[in-house]
């Protein structure tokens, strides 16, 4: 019997790649966002109302990963922000490789802010670096307030935390200090925001966030 | 499901540091697993199964080490092993915690069979 040893890490080509990309962006001065949610937590609702909100004060483009379809591409492109739409084909999550591909089809050059909005899962894309500067997490209140325990790998290495749907705490069963606490109890260098896209209550706080972010 | 695409690189790690006429006396492949990695252990060993079957590495064994999450307390300096996702010193109760351990997901080693000595 002989025994390779080996000690590394399983997804260091992903790794490299996401190294690879973090210098291109930092080459071209672009700061870059990973936006993480469950599905239907909000993460394209809060790009629109950010984008609608934040004008011509950010040089800002998008890509988006989907399972199937271009939905998202065609939601964001409306606000006249250069888009690249990604789809898996029923991968759960987004890896360097494809957004290096992506990041060839946008002149980095003419951007403050790359936001990736990653596959609506918040599991499988915690452990793919994409060579983002940070990881963004969105939970919205219907979601219930426990999740940061419950998937603590995700809220344990992102930077801020948005709360989404505010305006339907009424209705909910959420209380939002107790998410707010979770968050906090598994990471608490979280900045947290409460807003809901919807009615855009909050999200000034979040779009000063961006703009400080995007070297505004 | 994305055990999958780890169990991939996985596969593809091992061929790059086995010579391809010795894959076949692979028999474990040695992972070391954190608890924060948020790697599904059977759903790994079934998608590694399904991807060696039939190819040189048919014989291949994926074995998991899990790895607890342990951290350093900065404020009052104690090493603890973390209970669930409560990021907080069990003896101060402070929150500034320095991971030690829990994010693993490494290919730690590779065993190999011994050839068959050659008949005579």
């Amino acid at each position: 019997m002989s025994v390779i040893t080996i000690e590394r890490r399983v997804l260091e080509k992903n790794d490299e790649l996401a190294q690879l990309n973090r210098r291109n962006l930092g080459l071209a001065g672009v700061h870059c966002l990973n936006l993480l949610s469950s599905p239907g937590a909000g993460k394209t609702a809060l790009l629109e109302a950010s984008l609608s909100r934040l004008g011509d004060s950010l040089r800002l483009a998008v890509i988006e990963g989907d399972v199937q379809t271009d939905l998202d591409a065609q939601r964001v492109a409306r606000y006249g922000v250069p888009v690249v739409q990604l789809v898996t084909n029923g991968a759960c999550h987004l890896e360097a490789r494809l957004v290096g591909d992506a990041l060839r089809e946008i002149d980095l050059r003419s951007i403050d802010l790359l936001v990736i909005e990653n596959v609506g899962n918040l599991v499988c894309p915690a452990g793919f670096d994409l060579g983002e500067n940070e990881k963004v997490v969105v939970a919205s209140v219907t979601e219930g307030d426990d999740k940061p325990l419950k998937y603590p790998a995700m809220f344990r290495n992102a930077s801020a935390l948005v709360i989404n749907k505010i305006d339907l705490l009424p209705y909910v069963p959420c209380d939002l200090g107790t998410l707010r606490a979770n968050a906090l109890a598994v990471n608490p260098g979280l900045e947290v925001f409460e807003l809901s896209s919807l009615t855009g209550v909050g999200l000034d706080a979040w779009c000063a966030w961006l703009l400080r972010h995007g070297g505004k | 499901m994305h055990e999958l695409a780890i169990a991939r690189d996985l596969i593809d790690m091992t061929r790059r540091h086995v010579p391809e006429e010795r894959l076949a006396q692979v028999e474990v492949v040695r992972l070391r697993v954190g608890s924060l990695a948020g790697v599904v252990e059977s759903s790994l060993l079934f998608c590694f199964e399904a991807l060696v079957r039939g190819t040189a590495l048919d014989s291949a064994r994926l074995e998991i080490d899990a790895i607890p999450i342990r951290a350093r307390c900065a404020d009052c300096q104690t090493d603890f092993e973390l209970p669930g996702s409560l990021f907080q010193c069990p003896d101060c109760g402070g929150g500034a915690l320095a991971l030690l351990s829990g994010n693993e997901l490494d290919l730690q080693e590779i065993v190999l069979a011994d050839l068959a000595p050659e008949a005579t």
